[in-house]
């Protein structure tokens, strides 16, 4: 999208001057009607620049009244500086106040704190030119904005051409509009006009100047428009020294300057304007680009008027572990009161600063494979919907959102339902609830009362602060996280277990069996196996019998390279045609999976890729080199949990073949063994 | 979550351990084309490599994952004498008064390539910018061998010698201003930068066009007419400065440009330079894909 051309004003009010940014000046001539001075400087500035200028000149303001001594004193400097600059126009307006000594007194002092105050502002955006290396060619001015608006006008009732402004009220409807459609939401500037243009409300007044409106909204407060790469402003709330190193963050996913590239920018013409590369997939976040930033969209209330808990809880259907589960997370998210957050609701908190409150507000379920963590969730949305908030499950694949959909607006036919993913036709739609993938995150802001994160410890949650970030920031500052994994990151169950971190384990499977535990086979590694074109005889002899007993079969291999030539060796050596290989590279991943589920095919050979979310009732899992690298403990349990899914067969194989046995191995084991004998201890094993 | 102080505290020990033992084993850097940590070639390997690797710098296979540098559709038989395709080309047996002399192109226009194209271009990824521009050094050292044995220049002299300027087809202010680069420019910087020829900003658009992907051959000519024009000041500087040498042949230029798809932009641009001055100039066209 176009860069926007920003302004900057100073305003006297009440004998305070303040300055602001703007990108529709007209919009704001007319807002502050009562104001006694507005002063626009006639150069549009790049957005980030005029931020960072309105800022440093409103932190000086206080200061620089309580010294109005020491100002006026060197005022004479400032007035030189100001004349320097100021150009022509500004040197005539300083002659002619010279000469007009002879004026009123109140008059000349009135006069005399316009220069002193644009004085200031000409100083700080000469300083800022040499800061922050930004050059804006010659003649620098400032003029009245209402006079300039007046003779605008004039101009334009003279000609006939000339568009006639909105009406006051058709504007200020729209930023209604405009306000209400950006609730919750952090968009670039065409993100929110695609936005404006998508919602039925604003089509309704499809000639308004969509800037204009969404100026007056921030004017009047109900959103902010933020430069989409600037300085952390928290690490000037926390105190940090003004001068430090001007740190830029991208306020849409976080990052820091590691992940900022600077460029020369032809739309506002710095030398280094830096965006961000950490979110370039989601529209380029810029420096002088806009994000706007709605007001939070959470509208739960506190007080319910629900139904008690347990009856909630009954219809849902659950199994004994996953209602005490459900129960646990629903009294957690239902606490009458909680801390209110201790941090103000600024949107540029830095992520690390922000993390001591963020733990009260989070609840880690931990549920074992095929546990059904999507219908424990259930009864956590209706808490929420029923307090008419709004609701988010964010998962990281868009295959696991398409298929949540109908089973989503099959629990909750009165609700809106809205899907999320990269090409959603849904983009712009508000819901009650919002299925989506990780990465839609990043245009939200303290949108949702219940944020529940799917596999939070795989890809591309694991490892990406920006994703964490962006689920933070969707969550309401009075919202509540729902973290669901089978596997969670150690970290995360250090917290649990040292009691930091509400959780509630399911350590059991929906259909109440135990969890096939890995038996471990000593083979040759898979480039052996390979090189000879044979099958170890133990590990044919345990692939046979689970072909015998009707068993589709996972085998996982380390390397994509090697999913080919195993599918053949395996082929030849169990004279057997039903096999296939997939991997990330391979094209027809979508159909062979789909072919593996209706049971076409009888062996799959793949990689990591499929360790999670693909079901298949009947089946048997073989890992093979599971002493390699690329398979810790979380991707064995993982693999392992594709085995003994349904209830007609829930004790499928899990043979982990390797040539060492590696703590990884035995991890897995023990995280499986630990979770059986857990359920086992409470009783949540079917009776036999 | 208080999970994510410690998954800071983490990040930062991962980053630091990671810097201390990358000092010590063989560096696993992301690959700058497909974001992924995967590894390069080998020293042994690259150096069994055919050309074009030869003409670029070491450190650009080097930094490519294998993956991404074997999706690299390199042209290193030119078919057309022209327009430098792979394959016969119709479009310039058809065209009779080309103001060019010839085009020379990296790559064949892939699917792969046309991802890595919209990332730059489209998504603005801008970091692409001086891989891309180095894939140019291919083409441009072929270019520059088959010119030096014509025109009898010894084969070793300086590339500056032979092409007198390097210019690129020039963007809108409207679509400067919304894209923020202009894309053919700056793979223009990354080769003079690499080659030492001389920049010069010769060209400018006058109107602002639809974007050319959305049109027909036939749409593409019409539209084409008067679409640049060249800048008086930078073009005479250029022709002063050249006159003043002592071989005083026709100018050599290199026009750069991202894409070469039925050649009327490339063919606009050159027919503006021509009009620039009396006498001709030779105009050769670099540019980094051939569809």
């Amino acid at each position: 999208m176009r860069c926007i051309k920003a302004y900057i004003y100073i305003m006297l009010q009440s004998e305070y001057w303040t300055c602001k940014v703007t990108i529709k000046p007209e919009v704001d001539a007319s807002f502050w009607e009562n104001a006694e001075k507005l002063l626009l400087w006639k150069k549009s500035i790049p957005l980030g620049i005029a931020m960072e200028i309105a800022d440093r000149f409103n932190a000086n303001e206080t200061n620089m009244w309580i010294d109005m001594g020491i100002v006026r004193s060197i005022g004479e400097r400032t007035v030189n500086i100001f004349g320097k600059w100021l150009g022509r126009r500004g040197r005539r307006l300083w002659s002619r106040k010279r000469k007009g000594s002879g004026e009123g007194r109140e008059e000349g002092r009135k006069r005399e704190d316009d220069q002193l105050a644009l004085g200031r502002l000409a100083e700080i955006i000469s300083q800022a030119r040499n800061e922050l290396n930004w050059w804006t060619g010659q003649g620098m001015s400032t003029l009245d904005m209402r006079e300039a608006l007046a003779a605008d006008r004039h101009e334009r009732g003279g000609s006939a051409r000339g568009v006639e402004r909105a009406p006051v009220q058709a504007l200020a409807a729209a930023a209604q509009l405009a306000a209400a459609a950006l609730q919750g939401r952090a968009l670039l500037r065409g993100e929110a006009h695609a936005l404006l243009e998508g919602t039925a409300a604003a089509g309704a007044v499809p000639t308004l100047d969509k800037d204009a409106a969404l100026q007056l909204a921030s004017l009047l407060g109900l959103i902010q428009l933020r430069s989409a790469v600037s300085t952390a402003r928290a690490s000037r709330e926390a105190g940090w020294p003004q001068r430090a190193q001007r740190g830029l963050r991208c306020l849409r996913c976080g990052s820091g300057e590691e992940q900022l590239h600077r460029t020369p920018c032809a739309a506002c013409g710095r030398e280094a304007c830096a965006y961000c590369t950490a979110c370039l997939t989601m529209g380029r976040s810029r420096e002088c680009e806009l994000l706007l930033l709605g007001a939070a969209g959470a509208t739960s209330s506190s007080s319910s008027q629900s139904p008690p808990q347990k009856q909630r809880l009954a219809h849902w259907g659950l199994s004994p572990a996953q209602a005490a589960a459900a129960e646990a997370a629903l009294h957690f998210i239902e606490q009458p009161s909680r801390p209110a957050p201790s941090h103000s609701t600024e949107s540029s908190r830095v992520a690390p600063t922000r993390t001591l409150d963020a733990n009260q507000t989070s609840f880690l379920l931990w549920a074992v494979t095929g546990a059904g963590k999507t219908e424990m969730t259930f009864p956590l949305v209706e808490s929420i919907l029923l307090r008419g908030g709004k609701a988010l499950i964010a998962t990281p694949r868009r295959d696991v959102v398409l298929e949540l959909n109908p089973r989503i607006r099959k629990a909750f036919p009165e609700y809106s339902v809205v899907t999320l993913y990269g090409g959603s036709e849904q983009r712009w739609e508000p819901g009650d609830i919002t299925l989506a993938t990780t990465h839609q995150l990043l245009r939200f802001h303290h949108a949702f009362d219940l944020v529940i994160l799917d596999e939070l410890d795989a890809f591309p949650y694991h490892n990406n602060p920006q994703l964490h970030y962006a689920a933070d920031k969707s969550c309401a500052p009075t919202g509540y996280r729902i973290l669901l994994s089978a596997t969670p990151p150690v970290e995360l169950q250090q917290l649990a277990r040292r009691g930091r971190l509400a959780h509630a384990r399911v350590p059991v499977r929906f259909h109440r069996h135990s969890l096939p535990v890995p038996r471990l086979l000593s083979t040759p590694n898979v480039g052996q196996m390979l090189d000879k074109r044979q099958l170890p005889r133990r590990l044919r002899v345990a692939m046979l019998c689970s072909l015998e007993r009707g068993a589709q079969l996972f085998v996982f291999v380390q390397r994509i390279s090697q999913v080919e030539r195993m599918a053949q060796l395996l082929q030849t050596t169990l004279n057997l045609l039903q096999v296939a290989g997939t991997s990330s590279q391979d094209p027809e991943r979508v159909e062979k999976v789909q072919r593996f589920r209706a049971g076409a095919i009888r062996i799959l050979v793949t990689t990591t890729i499929l360790e999670r979310g693909v079901t298949i009732p009947r089946s048997d899992v073989f890992i093979l080199d599971a002493d390699g690298q690329l398979f810790d403990e979380a991707s064995l349990v993982q693999m392992a949990g594709r085995a003994g899914r349904s209830s007609d067969d829930p004790n499928g194989s899990v043979i982990f073949c390797a040539k060492e046995r590696t703590r990884s191995q035995m991890m897995a084991v023990h995280h499986i063994k630990k979770m059986n004998r857990i359920a086992r201890a409470k009783g949540y094993f079917r009776p036999i | 979550m208080n999970g994510f102080t410690f998954y800071h505290l983490r990040q930062q020990v991962v980053k630091y351990a990671g810097t201390t033992l990358g000092l010590l084993g063989p560096s696993a850097q992301l690959c700058p084309l497909c974001g992924k940590t995967a590894k390069s070639l080998s020293h042994k390997k690259l150096s069994a490599q055919q050309a074009p690797l030869g003409s670029l710098s070491p450190s650009f296979a080097k930094s490519l994952c294998r993956n991404c540098l074997a999706d690299i559709p390199w042209i290193y038989k030119v078919k057309c004498r022209i327009c430098g395709r792979g394959a016969v080309c119709p479009d310039c047996i058809r065209r009779s008064d080309t103001a060019f002399v010839l085009n020379r192109s990296a790559v064949q226009y892939s699917e792969p390539m046309r991802e890595l194209l919209a990332k730059y271009k489209y998504r603005g990824n801008e970091t692409l910018a001086p891989y891309l521009g180095e894939m140019l050094l291919h083409p441009l050292a072929e270019m520059t061998r088959e010119l030096s044995g014509r025109l009898g220049i010894r084969a070793g002299s300086p590339w500056s010698e032979i092409w007198h300027a390097i210019t690129y087809v020039p963007v809108s202010s409207e679509r400067a201003e919304e894209r923020g680069f202009n894309q053919a420019e700056k793979l223009a910087v990354m080769v003079s930068q690499n080659t030492e020829i001389p920049l010069c900003h010769l060209l400018v658009r006058l109107r602002h066009s639809e974007k050319q992907s959305f049109k027909t051959r036939s749409a593409r000519m019409r539209d084409m007419n008067s679409l640049f024009a060249v800048r008086a000041g930078s073009m005479k500087q250029f022709l002063l400065m050249h006159n003043r040498r002592k071989e005083c042949g026709a100018p050599r230029i290199l026009l750069v440009d991202d894409i070469y798809t039925t050649g009327s932009t490339i063919q606009a641009c050159a027919e503006a330079l021509q009009k620039a001055d009396t006498s001709p100039m030779d105009i050769y066209a670099l540019t980094w894909a051939r569809s």
